[in-house]
Parts: C-alpha cells; sequence; structure tokens
C-alpha cells in the first residue's frame, strides 16, 4: 500500500488503534487527491456520454426544435474536451511517473524505479495471499508505495488511457477541420491505417470505455476492503490525505515520528 | 467572380483564392497543359471524335462544357481547369484503358453502362480507347484473348489497367479462371499489371478484398494493391472502393490521368482525396438532424422517416465511412442511400462487411465471437462486469467469516485464562 506519495509534505502521527498503534501519516498532497477526484468524474461524464453517442437513447420528443439545440453536437463536443482535459492529466502523470525523482525533481522517476516489485515471486505470492485471505497482515514492500498486482494494473489503467485519448482523437478529428485533433490525427495515421480504419478505432474506444467500468468498480471494492481489513484510512486518504499504518513496519524516519509526536 | 467575367477570360482566376493556392493552381495549369499538348500530339486510338458522339447523344457543345464544369467542381479543382478539363475529355481518345475482370458481380461495371440518361460519364466512356473489357466487348474466348494479348503488346507501358473485383490466392487461385486457357486470377492481373503504367482499382472487391473476402474469407481473396504487394509487383494503384464505384470517380480519375499524366493524390487507404477526403456524414443532407440528436428510431418510425431524420439509430455507418456519395450520387446524381432512406452501409471501407456489420445497427452492436457466441461489445462489457459482481460478493462473504473465525481463535485462548 502506498505509504509515501511523491512530493507530499510528510508529517506524520500516532494513534492508539484497538489492538495494534497506528501511525496516521499524511501520504496524498492536495494535488494528487484533486487530481483524483476530477479524473473521477470525468471519466463518469466520458462514460455516460459515450454510452450516448455510440446509441443515442433519449427520444427524440425530448429535444427542442432542430434549429434551436443541438443536443448530439453539444453532448459529442462537452465528450471530447473532457477527452482532451482527462488526456492532460494522463500526461502529466505520466511524466511524473517516469522523470520526477523522490526528491520531487527531474531525475529517473521514483515510481519507475519501483517497477522490479512486478517481478518479484514473493512480492507476487504474498500480496495475492493476503487477498485470498492466506495471510492476516499486509505485506509492506520497502522500495516500492504499490504492491505487484497495483502495479501492473495501475500500468494497465494509464496504457489504457493512452490507448482511449488516440483512438478518441483519431475519432473527433474528421469532425473538425484544422485544429489540435487532426494535427493529432495526421500524426497517428498509420495506427488508424494499422487498425484498419474508424470502424476498427471506435470498437477499441468502446472496449477500453468497459475496461475503465470494470477498473473503478473493483477499485473500489479493494480500497473498501483494504481499508476495513487493515485499518488503513485508505477511503478515508484520498479525502483527507491521511492514511494509517502500522508503526513497526512503516519505513518512515525516526525524526519524522518524533516530530509528529510533539505535535 | 461575376459570370460575365468567367465568359470573357476562362483563365482568370477565382479572386477569393489566396496568393499561394492560386501560385499552386497556376502551376499545375502549366503542368496539364504540358501533359495535354503531348497527348494531342500522339495519334488517336479510335476513330471515334467529340464532335461526332456529341452529335449521336444529341448533346449540345453548351451542356457538354456544363458537365465538364461539374466535373472539375468534383474533381477539387478551380474553375479555371473548366476548359481544361474539356480538352482532357476530347484527347481521351489516346488513352489506352484494359478493364479487367476479376471475382466480382460485374456490378461496377454495370453501375458505369446502365445510366438511363447518360451523362458525361458515359460519354468519356465511349470516347476513352477501352481496348479489352469483357462484359463490353463483342468477342468472347480465344477472339477475346487474342484482343488482350494484342492489346498489352501495342500499349506496353502506355495503358491503364482497371481491375473489378479482387484476387483469390487460395488453391493456387483456381478459384478464379479466365478464358479458354483458363488461366487463374493470379496469372492475369501479374500479367496485366506488369505491362501497364498505371491502376485503377475499381470496387471495395478490387480495392480491398470487399465481400469475397469477408471472413472467413474462403477464397483468400486479396485486393489488387494487397496483390501486388505480396509478388512484388510496384506499379501505382488507386483504389476507387464503393459498391459500386460510382462513375463520376472512374471518369474523375481518368480524366485527371489524362490532364496530369499522373494518378490523383491519395490518402491513407489509397484513395483520391478529391473523391474520398471526407466521410459520408460531412457530406450528408441529414447531418442537420444528427447534431440536433434527431433520429429515426426504428424501420417503423414512419413519422421520422418521412420527416427526413438522421438514420444513425437504424444503422448508418457515415461517420465511419470515406466517399462523395453525398455529393455525386448515383444514376446521373439521381439519388443515393441514404436520400433513399436507408443508411450508409460504409462499402468504400476496407473490409466492411466484417467491421461495420451488422448493417441495421449503430456501431455498438457489432458483435464479437466470445467462446462461440456472437456478443456485441457492451453485452461482452456487462457479462464481465457481473462476473466482476460475482467475485466481490464472494470475495466479501468470504473475508466475512473469515474476520470472525479470526476473532473468535483471538477470544479463545482469554477465555481459558478466565477458567
Ligand atoms: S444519416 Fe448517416 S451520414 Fe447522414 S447524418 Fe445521419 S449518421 Fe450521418
Amino acid at each position: 500500500m502506498a505509504t509515501r506519495a511523491v512530493g507530499a509534505k510528510r508529517s506524520a502521527v500516532v494513534v492508539e488503534r484497538p489492538g495494534r498503534p497506528a501511525l496516521v501519516v499524511y501520504v496524498f498532497g492536495r494535488y494528487i487527491r484533486a487530481a483524483h477526484w476530477i479524473r473521477n468524474a470525468l471519466l463518469i461524464w466520458l462514460v455516460l456520454s459515450g454510452i450516448y453517442i455510440g446509441n443515442p437513447f433519449l427520444a427524440r420528443v425530448l429535444y427542442p426544435e432542430t434549429a434551436e439545440g443541438f443536443v448530439m453536437a453539444q453532448i459529442r463536443g462537452w465528450h471530447v474536451a473532457a477527452g482532451w482535459i482527462l488526456l492532460a492529466f494522463t500526461l502529466a502523470r505520466i511524466y511524473q511517473f517516469l522523470f520526477v525523482n523522490r526528491e520531487g525533481k527531474l531525475g529517473i522517476g521514483a515510481e519507475l524505479r519501483m517497477a522490479p516489485i512486478m517481478f518479484s515471486w514473493k512480492a507476487w505470492r504474498d500480496q495475492l495471499a493476503f487477498y485470498l485471505l492466506m495471510r492476516r497482515d499486509h505485506p509492506h514492500f520497502t522500495y516500492s508505495n504499490y504492491g505487484p498486482l497495483q502495479f501492473l494494473v495501475y500500468t494497465m489503467l494509464y496504457a489504457s488511457l493512452l490507448v482511449i485519448s488516440i483512438t478518441g482523437i483519431i475519432l473527433a478529428s474528421p469532425y473538425v477541420s484544422g485544429g489540435l485533433a487532426s494535427f493529432g490525427a495526421d500524426l497517428l495515421r498509420p495506427i488508424e491505417v494499422w487498425m484498419g480504419g474508424l470502424s476498427n478505432v471506435r470498437a477499441v474506444h468502446r472496449f477500453v470505455m468497459w475496461f475503465f467500468v470494470l477498473f473503478t468498480v473493483a477499485h473500489i471494492y479493494m480500497a473498501v476492503w483494504n481499508s476495513i481489513r487493515t485499518g488503513g484510512l485508505i477511503i478515508e486518504g484520498i479525502v483527507s490525505g491521511f492514511k494509517a499504518d502500522d508503526v513497526e513496519t512503516t519505513h518512515v524516519s525516526k525524526e519524522e515520528l518524533d516530530k509528529g509526536k510533539a505535535q | 467572380m461575376s459570370r460575365a467575367r468567367t465568359q470573357a477570360d476562362p483563365e482568370a482566376i477565382d479572386r477569393t483564392l489566396d496568393e499561394a493556392s492560386i501560385e499552386h493552381y497556376e502551376r499545375l495549369a502549366a503542368e496539364a497543359d504540358q501533359h495535354l499538348d503531348k497527348l494531342a500530339a500522339q495519334a488517336p486510338l479510335k476513330d471515334t471524335t467529340l464532335e461526332y458522339q456529341l452529335r449521336k447523344r444529341g448533346v449540345t457543345r453548351r451542356e457538354f462544357l456544363k458537365m465538364t464544369a461539374v466535373m472539375t467542381a468534383t474533381m477539387a479543382l478551380p474553375s479555371m481547369f473548366d476548359l481544361r478539363v474539356a480538352r482532357a475529355a476530347e484527347l481521351a481518345t489516346r488513352l489506352p484503358v484494359i478493364w479487367q475482370e476479376l471475382q466480382s458481380c460485374t456490378g461496377n461495371s454495370m453501375a458505369l453502362i446502365r445510366n438511363s440518361n447518360p451523362g458525361v460519364d458515359e460519354l468519356i466512356l465511349d470516347l476513352i480507347s477501352l481496348e479489352y473489357a469483357e462484359v463490353l466487348m463483342a468477342p468472347s474466348g480465344q477472339a477475346a484473348e487474342d484482343v488482350l494479348e494484342a492489346s498489352i503488346e501495342r500499349y506496353r507501358g502506355e495503358y491503364i489497367a482497371v481491375f473489378e473485383g479482387s484476387v483469390p490466392m487460395a488453391d493456387d487461385g483456381n478459384f478464379l479462371t479466365i478464358g479458354p486457357a483458363g488461366h487463374t486470377g493470379i496469372e492475369v492481373v501479374k500479367h496485366v499489371a506488369e505491362n501497364s503504367a498505371a491502376i485503377i482499382a475499381a470496387g471495395t472487391c478490387a480495392a480491398y478484398g470487399g465481400i469475397p473476402a469477408a471472413r472467413p474469407n474462403p477464397t483468400a481473396a486479396l485486393g489488387i494493391a494487397d496483390f501486388l504487394n505480396t509478388q512484388r509487383i510496384n506499379k501505382p494503384v488507386v483504389n476507387l472502393p464503393a459498391c459500386p464505384v460510382s462513375s463520376t470517380n472512374v471518369v474523375g480519375t481518368i480524366l485527371e490521368y489524362a490532364l496530369f499524366g499522373r494518378l490523383p493524390s491519395l490518402d491513407a487507404f489509397g484513395r483520391p482525396l478529391w473523391a474520398y477526403g471526407d466521410r459520408i456524414h460531412d457530406k450528408c443532407e441529414r447531418r442537420g438532424h444528427f447534431d440536433a440528436g434527431q433520429f429515426v428510431e426504428g424501420w417503423s418510425d414512419t413519422e421520422g422517416l418521412k420527416a427526413g431524420l438522421c438514420l444513425y439509430k437504424v444503422g448508418c455507418k457515415g461517420p465511419m465511412a470515406y466517399n462523395n456519395c453525398g455529393v455525386v450520387r448515383y444514376n446521373d446524381g439521381t439519388s443515393w442511400p441514404i436520400m433513399a432512406g436507408h443508411g450508409c452501409i460504409g462499402c468504400s471501407e476496407p473490409g466492411f462487411w466484417d467491421t461495420l456489420t451488422p448493417f441495421e445497427v449503430p456501431l455498438a452492436g457489432r458483435r464479437y465471437p466470445v467462446f462461440g457466441i456472437d456478443a456485441d461489445a457492451d453485452t461482452i462489457g456487462a457479462v464481465a462486469l457481473g462476473a466482476a459482481a460475482v467475485g466481490i460478493v464472494a470475495h466479501a462473504g468470504a473475508t466475512m467469516v473469515k474476520s470472525a473465525t479470526e476473532q473468535r481463535a483471538a477470544k479463545k485462548p482469554e477465555a481459558k485464562k478466565e477458567q
């Protein structure tokens, strides 16, 4: 589980939990929390409007006269706009993943350095054992904020965000002449040809949407489950920024701990 | 630009064009003049002339010029090319063309010759020197074969090869044999293509394999360009997909060749940009209703059908298909599918029979074979979601049982101590 966020201001406080003392740490900075919820809202809108665009289910009697309201064009327009914003967040996050190091400076990304966790057999065994109820304690990985499963799924998530953005740009471009979408689509033309035309591009766009729906459901369940099972304040964490961890196993330094106690 | 100006000065350039475009078109015009002069210097291949053909049809010169002006606009050229296109039509008698049928339904030929009111397209088809075309020619059998051989011999490296239909590759190409000697499609295309100057793939089958190449593609059919790639034959190919291709696009491409001596600029799928640069959706007369969200709700929605609402919900694939049907239409510009009330089926797209079906529902209804069942993307997604829900409930239940046992186990030793 993530116990430190890159670039987040740190402070920690020990609280008594029934059974074992826990250390409440500030892990999710303002930007991370805001970005999480903004992306969440964008994804909900994108999925709903996307389903509408794929099959406009509202009856036409609900709409104003042709000349007075362009419902489909509006929904399409806001779908594309939300897509661009989501892409901006995605690119910022990928940049952070790849190039922001532990000190919050430019370098080899701190999270990129955690990638070996995906190839650690022991880490996989520990994490799966935890989720399959075969061990009680959440495994702690000293070199990684993420367990191997998380690392894999989040990597897939960002890959999917890129795929859905690429296909989205290709699909949006014929509706406009010039502009960013056309420019992007011209660059992406080889991908369009490789995929075999707009029809397949649209099909991929649709399937990746379903990946997000599935991801969201699984993600919410895992977070709630983890929060209950470990008492880790995980749901709380993405709202307030504070998360709880076991005192013995956490890798918060001595000074930080003392600072927290003093407060 | 005023009408009077156009007539007084046919070389006048549209003043709405900017400097760069004017320069560009002037360069193009010079190129066209040069090539037309070259064509004019050659001997005509046919003993017919434009004069004769016009008289035979009772078409006045004025009507002819109107038709070529429309053609010029269709080819996305400015009005300074009107007379040049007319001249190219006159000189088209000097352009040898070989029209080769392959694995096809001859629908493209039919679309070309079945114009009830022959216009410029048919006129030009009569004018060009169609050296060999099975559907149109009188000879058959060995005689036809001889004509083909003689034409290839005579115009080696100069003729335009028009192919109609796909090339079956399976069983050594024996799914298609042509002529008394039983040449396979593979042999015929190789022979005709190798000696041509340029190639036109007329219709979707010739361009991308079309319906014969639809899954599971029993004859292993290929489009012409793909076939030539496998044979390492390097010839310029222009794809004119559609089922059938509109005669305007065939004639426009031939005229462009007469005009400039080269094939038009192509898009990523080898189609001329002047014809396939925009989607059906972008040139559709029902587009306003699409943007307004007013759709024909089903085939029994007579109200919507009569009002001419958008056909998206009854399966129109116009948003995925590139072609100019909405502009040139079929049968002398009489009508086209969407005008007639059925959605576009996207017949000018590669693999349309697999990727754009079923035709009567939006693309979200496209079916994929999974575990032996045909299901659409949303069904697959919903089933996956259901499976996830079942998994979640099972996992949550297991966790509750496990915690309960853990708590009991934790309490037990304490209870023992108390005793
Ligand atoms: S009928 Fe088809 S091509 Fe025309 S606007 Fe509707 S979806 Fe687009």
